[in-house]
């Protein structure tokens, strides 16, 4: 039995102590981040390249994703409600699932699959090809350089491409609604801007915001954490992907708290 | 400092690898940065290298490149740290005399480091 409490116990300390170097981490990058003179020419140059690769070339995939949601989730969430009565409110039931919930997540997790998982291996590879130490030897602020145009991409991008992929599957909704429940475009318009509300856009994008800074800040964490073995890499990848999936879900689970909350509030 | 531990970054190319020192320790605006650069692998007759990665170099244009870089750190004074194990096929140091003949307006202080046993390949340098 005290083995086993040990190892619990160690797991645990071990556990705690990563998220909260991680958290320490993440105030630092937060402050250096607010500071002007953080963002000169070659960091600008970094973050345009960054989020052409994250935000832009992933589009033509996020479109046939909210596409293929839009016609399924609104045929599905309009036939449900028109079964127990409640038709009028598809609006509200649309734009509280779909806007604040559905598409940060499905935004969020395209991107850590996709970015997080590419920027934890650069990483872990720069640190195992000792470029790393390059940097640090010609005196280039790593955390500026490298870690702050990806984190701000990653904060820009999911907030944005957040919003796009709930146009593009309320659009695509849009098929459905008149396909199955012979709604008119201006009626389908109609009941979804009466159920928007500035606290659901508020909400949609600080989670958004917040899931972008954790899905890059944990791969760069855990790619720095390689070690000058190759075989290093694949393991702070996998170990730097469970823990970003963590985060997602600690992150979404918090924000619904929170939601509540508010809504408990008004 | 030249060293075998501070390659060029991978996901750069030339230019970018050099300019990045000027813009971060000269705070250069990239425009500018960028013809520095330009200036010193002309003086180098590599500027066709410009747009290359590490992968694509040779052994002596990269040691080339590393001391094009180092020499981009104002008031330089540039360690060269065990220049075989970077261009390993060469019998003789040659090529450590026509980077530094060539790069000889941008140095102010060069020292080598090496080991001993490769004493009799530095000749008279």
């Amino acid at each position: 039995m005290g083995p086993l409490v040990g190892k619990v116990g160690a797991r645990t300390l071990e556990t705690v102590n990563l998220w909260r170097e991680t958290l320490s981490f993440s105030f630092k990058v937060l402050r250096r981040m607010l500071v002007p003179d953080t963002y000169n020419d070659a960091v600008r140059q970094v973050l345009i390249n960054q989020i052409y690769f994250t935000a832009v070339q992933i589009i033509p995939l996020l479109t046939v994703v909210a596409v293929t949601f839009g016609v399924v989730i609104i045929g599905l969430f309009g036939n449900y409600l028109k079964g127990i009565g409640l038709f009028h409110y598809l609006g509200p039931t649309l734009m509280g699932f779909v806007v604040t919930e559905f598409a940060p997540f499905i935004t969020v997790l395209l991107i850590a699959l996709r970015s997080g998982s590419a920027i934890n291996t650069e990483i872990a590879v720069m640190k195992v090809n000792r470029e790393l130490n390059t940097l640090e030897l010609f005196e280039i602020d790593v955390i500026s350089y490298l870690f702050i145009p990806r984190i701000v991409n990653g904060m820009v991008s999911v907030t944005l491409l957040s919003c796009l992929f709930s146009i593009i599957l309320l659009t695509s909704g849009l098929f459905s609604a008149s396909i199955l429940f012979g709604m008119s475009a201006g009626e389908y318009v109609t009941a979804l801007v009466e159920a928007t509300s500035l606290s659901d856009l508020v909400i949609t994008i600080v989670k958004s915001a917040t899931f972008g800074f954790f899905i890059v800040l944990i791969p760069i964490r855990f790619g720095q954490r390689a070690t000058a073995a190759l075989t290093s890499i694949p393991i702070s990848v996998l170990n730097g992907m469970v823990n970003v999936f963590i985060a997602i879900v600690f992150i979404e689970v918090s924000s619904l708290l929170i939601g509540s909350l508010i809504a408990g509030l008004s | 400092m030249v060293s075998p531990e501070a390659p060029l970054i991978s996901n750069l190319s030339v230019l970018e690898n050099c300019a990045l020192i000027l813009m971060f320790r000269r705070r250069m605006k990239k425009k500018a940065a960028n013809e520095t650069v330009m200036t010193g692998l002309e003086a180098l007759g590599l500027a066709g290298l410009a747009d290359r990665r590490n992968p694509d170099l040779t052994d002596e244009e990269r040691f080339a490149v590393l001391v094009l870089r180092a020499v981009m750190v104002e008031n330089n004074a540039v360690a060269i740290d065990r220049p075989f194990q970077i261009v390993p096929d060469s019998a003789d140091a040659s090529f450590i005399r026509r980077t530094l003949s060539l790069l000889k307006d941008r140095l102010h202080e060069c020292v080598v480091f090496d080991y001993t046993w490769n004493r009799e390949r530095y000749g008279e340098v």
